[in-house]
């Protein structure tokens, strides 16, 4: 679980009850400096809780954390003034201009006038906004009104970012634009952590990932450790050319190779061998020496989808 | 069409069978009723004559006054509340025409709010053993009330079909009310005042048939002793046929409003488009970015400040100037009148401000972005608060202003200042936007009329049990100003105390609001 670098958002055995229900229990996990860090689950599985404990809204019964090292408890203000939040629905002033709207926000933060249009301009510019300062917040479309929110969370310049569903309720070309910005902030050194029930829409753009479900973490780590398949041998994936013969009994008869299955009649093989650091190699050799022509070959990692669903089981705490 | 109508009702029933705060309404209600009885009984113990006819005007009076809040709150959100919540093309999509959703929205709360009316009816009998009220005039003022009912539902439904938002709708509806209790006196108070002869012949006619239209002339005919007249009088037939009109207006203009097209291209509120009207932009937040947010957003801004102040400015001045001119009533008159009105429409101003501060935020989900400024919560809502107050700033100037017109009423400004019994009044105001700031954040809507009824209990009960026992236990019994002042004193600290506690349980509830 634990990373490397100094961790810029640390939970350790949170937990939260509304009424007799717990939302959350016993959550531990922690995000690197820097990192663009998914939160997944299904509905209803702790995301919200956990991301309004994390950004002060709300007091958890047990547990600690900290952000950037300040706990948000005892430290309400300090939290707030280097942490950017963007809800999961359209809360907007819709009566106020882009600009005004942002205006408001850099002097609530305490951002001196003189410098306020240049912060201004750089965020707007930054999520493509600045063609659209003069227009009521009101009258933009969900994907602008979204991206003005996200303008609105970075014209304070925090150094922590927590959003919650950002990509809900867009259109795949907002979506795909909100990641590039979502990229281009994690390069500008911004720590980012992001929540989605949507697993495949976070694996392209994560270093790492927590998954809850339940109110329970259930893998907090990267990516590439989520989609290992949770077994002590070396998995393989093998593919033969096209109108080849039933390979299973040659692939199995090769030394290392403790079982090798046919996918659903494709011409793919699931090869599991004993773990070695060279396995992948001898069963390259083996397969080549035998005369078999391979289109691909590959680690045996799982489908993102299967991980999700293998960890998860869609109930709520 | 039948169908469609009962799912309504019956969701709407189910609807309010569930909720909490119908029911709390409801026992609000019992025990008015039940107090207004204890009153009766004690009176009966007296030397007050007819206990009976007094439990019945009570009961009427108050009637009357939550019909009116009904009409403000409850009525004139049947349809807008479908738009605000975009519910209303889903129902059309489910084959429901306007007249199926017309009597589906408001039947089932005009059922509610005659039932209440019903149950009382056994009750209010009672006043016929009490002595002092007949059971004609009982019947006469149930069916006056409930003409008035009717008229008041179809009123809010057709406020409710024409406009997007219920605030504006509530707004609307209780606009009709202050022009369906005041035109007839008005009329005639400004007719008898522009002429030194008495008014006749047609006008007087005219005025005479305006006024009998009114509930509260019918209810102050029903309460004379020994009334005779007809059960169902000119009040009950115009009330129903106005109400009839509304409905069939609301009907027939069903489409024309509730047209997503028109919706859609309905562009931003009112205030928006007169700020752009009035062309610059405004101006940029400082130092107080919250406070800034409030006095632009919820007060309007400067230019709102300055127009608010010229009408003040002019409603004076007309007042005094005829004051001045005509001076048929006398000069002191016309300034008392004027201060009258402004410091109603102070109270009105700022009872909006009031009631927009918070459930503006709630009602937008912006609440978290509010509450996660690095700023304490108290702190936010004390600039929210300031933000408000220069708004109040021309009607205060010109009430101040039309005091001094009095005979007396610098003296009584300046008493104002240092006597108790004086700050009371400023107290129990500042406790009912309070009360209104803290219903904002609990009812979805009809904060304001909830606040006024509970402030009308408050005070009955207050006035009629608490003040004179404590009043008595003070020594004012005897006429010492001392220590009615001291009295005063400490209900204005307990005042104090209370709205304290409610601005604590105001913030409280912001944070919950917040992290929902």
């Amino acid at each position: 679980m634990s990373q490397s670098g100094p961790a810029a958002i640390e939970v350790v055995n949170l937990s939260h009850a509304f009424g007799s229900r717990w939302a959350v229990r016993n959550a531990s996990f922690e995000v690197p400096a820097g990192a663009l860090h998914g939160f997944v689950g299904p509905n209803g599985a702790g995301k919200t809780t956990t991301l309004k404990s994390i950004c002060t809204l709300l007091i958890p019964h047990s547990g600690t954390i900290r952000v950037l090292g300040m706990d948000v408890v005892a430290q309400v203000s300090e939290v707030r003034r280097r942490l950017g939040f963007m809800p999961d629905h359209f809360s907007m002033y819709r009566r106020m201009t882009v600009f005004e709207y942002l205006d408001f926000f850099a002097a609530a933060y305490g951002i001196p006038m003189t410098q306020r249009d240049k912060v201004i301009d750089e965020v707007l510019t930054l999520t493509d906004m600045d063609r659209r300062r003069e227009e009521l917040v009101g009258g933009l479309s969900r994907g602008m009104q979204q991206r003005v929110a996200l303008s609105r969370v970075l014209v304070s310049d925090p150094d922590v970012l927590l959003l919650d569903e950002p990509a809900s309720g867009l259109d795949p070309r907002a979506r795909i634009e909100l990641m590039e910005i979502l990229r281009e902030l994690k390069g500008m050194g911004k720590t980012i952590f992001i929540s989605s029930h949507i697993l495949s829409e976070l694996a392209e753009l994560c270093d790492s990932v927590t998954i809850i479900d339940a109110g329970r973490i259930k893998y907090s780590g990267s990516i590439s450790g989520l989609l290992k398949r949770p077994t002590e041998h070396a998995g393989f994936r093998v593919g033969v050319a096209a109108g080849s013969p039933d390979l299973t009994e040659r692939i199995s008869g090769l030394p290392g190779v403790l079982q090798a299955v046919r996918l659903d009649s494709s011409h793919e093989y699931r090869v599991e061998m004993v773990a070695r650091p060279d396995s992948g190699n001898q069963l390259l050799q083996g397969l080549i020496s035998q005369g078999v022509f391979v289109s691909s070959f590959g680690e045996d990692r799982r489908h993102l989808n299967e991980a999700f669903m293998d960890l998860t089981t869609g109930g709520v705490g | 069409m039948l169908t469609g109508t009962l799912a309504l009702l019956h969701r709407a029933l189910r609807l309010d069978s569930r909720l909490m705060t119908a029911h709390l309404l409801r026992f609000l209600f019992a025990l008015l009723m039940y107090f207004s009885l204890i009153l009766a009984q004690l009176q009966s113990y007296g030397l007050a004559a007819a206990p009976g006819l007094r439990l019945f005007e009570s009961m009427m009076r108050l009637n009357v006054a939550l019909i009116v809040l009904a009409g403000i709150s409850f009525f004139a959100t049947a349809i807008t509340e479908e738009k605000e919540e975009e519910t209303l093309g889903l129902l059309k999509m489910a084959g429901l025409n306007p007249l199926s959703l017309l009597l589906g929205k408001s039947t089932s709360r005009l059922i509610n709010t005659l039932l209440l009316l019903g149950v009382q009816f056994p009750f209010t009998l009672l006043a016929v053993t009490l002595g002092g009220a007949t059971v004609t005039q009982i019947v006469a003022g149930y069916a006056a009330l409930a003409a008035f009912l009717i008229l008041t539902a179809n009123i809010g439904l057709l406020a409710s079909v024409a406009f997007r938002r219920g605030g504006t709708a509530s707004w609307s509806v209780a606009l009709f009310f202050i022009l369906y209790f005041t035109a007839q006196p008005v009329m005639t108070g400004l007719a008898s005042s522009w002429s030194t002869v008495p008014v006749g012949g047609a006008m007087a006619e005219f005025l005479d048939t305006l006024g009998r239209c009114s509930v509260w002339n019918r209810l102050q005919e029903i309460f004379s002793t020994g009334f005779a007249g007809p059960v169902l009088d000119l009040q009950f037939w115009s009330n129903c046929a106005l109400a009839l009109v509304a409905f069939l207006v609301a009907w027939g203009s069903f489409n024309h409003f509730t047209n997503p097209r028109r919706v859609a291209a309905a562009g931003p509120d009112l205030s928006v488009r007169l700020t752009r009207m009035l062309g610059s932009k405004r101006p940029r937040p400082q130092n107080h970015p919250v406070m800034w947010k409030e006095f632009e957003f919820v007060t309007g801004g400067a230019r709102f400040l300055l127009a608010r102040f010229l009408c003040y400015l002019l409603l004076m001045v007309l007042g005094l100037v005829s004051g001045a001119v005509f001076d048929v009533k006398g000069f002191d008159t016309y300034a008392r009148l004027i201060s009258v009105i402004l410091l109603g429409l102070v109270i009105v101003e700022a009872c909006f401000y009031a009631s927009r501060l918070l459930h503006d935020e709630w009602r937008e989900h912006t609440l978290p972005m509010l509450l996660m400024l690095p700023v304490p919560v108290h702190r936010i809502l004390m600039t929210k608060l300031a933000g408000c107050v220069p708004a109040l700033i021309p009607g205060i100037a010109c009430l101040v202003i039309s005091l001094c017109f009095w005979d007396g009423g610098f003296e009584y400004l300046w008493n104002t200042l240092f006597l108790p019994s004086h700050w009371m009044f400023l107290i129990i105001f500042v406790l009912m936007l309070t009360l209104t700031m803290f219903f904002s954040l609990v009812v979805r809507w009809g904060a304001l009329p909830l606040a006024i009824a509970v402030m009308l209990f408050a005070s009955t009960f207050a006035g009629c049990c608490f003040v004179p026992a404590f009043g008595s236990m003070m020594g004012t019994s005897g006429g010492s100003i001392v220590g009615r002042e001291a009295a005063c004193a400490v209900i204005d600290a307990i005042l104090v105390l209370l709205i304290l506690a409610l601005q604590f349980d105001i913030q409280r509830r912001l944070e919950i609001a917040a992290a929902q």
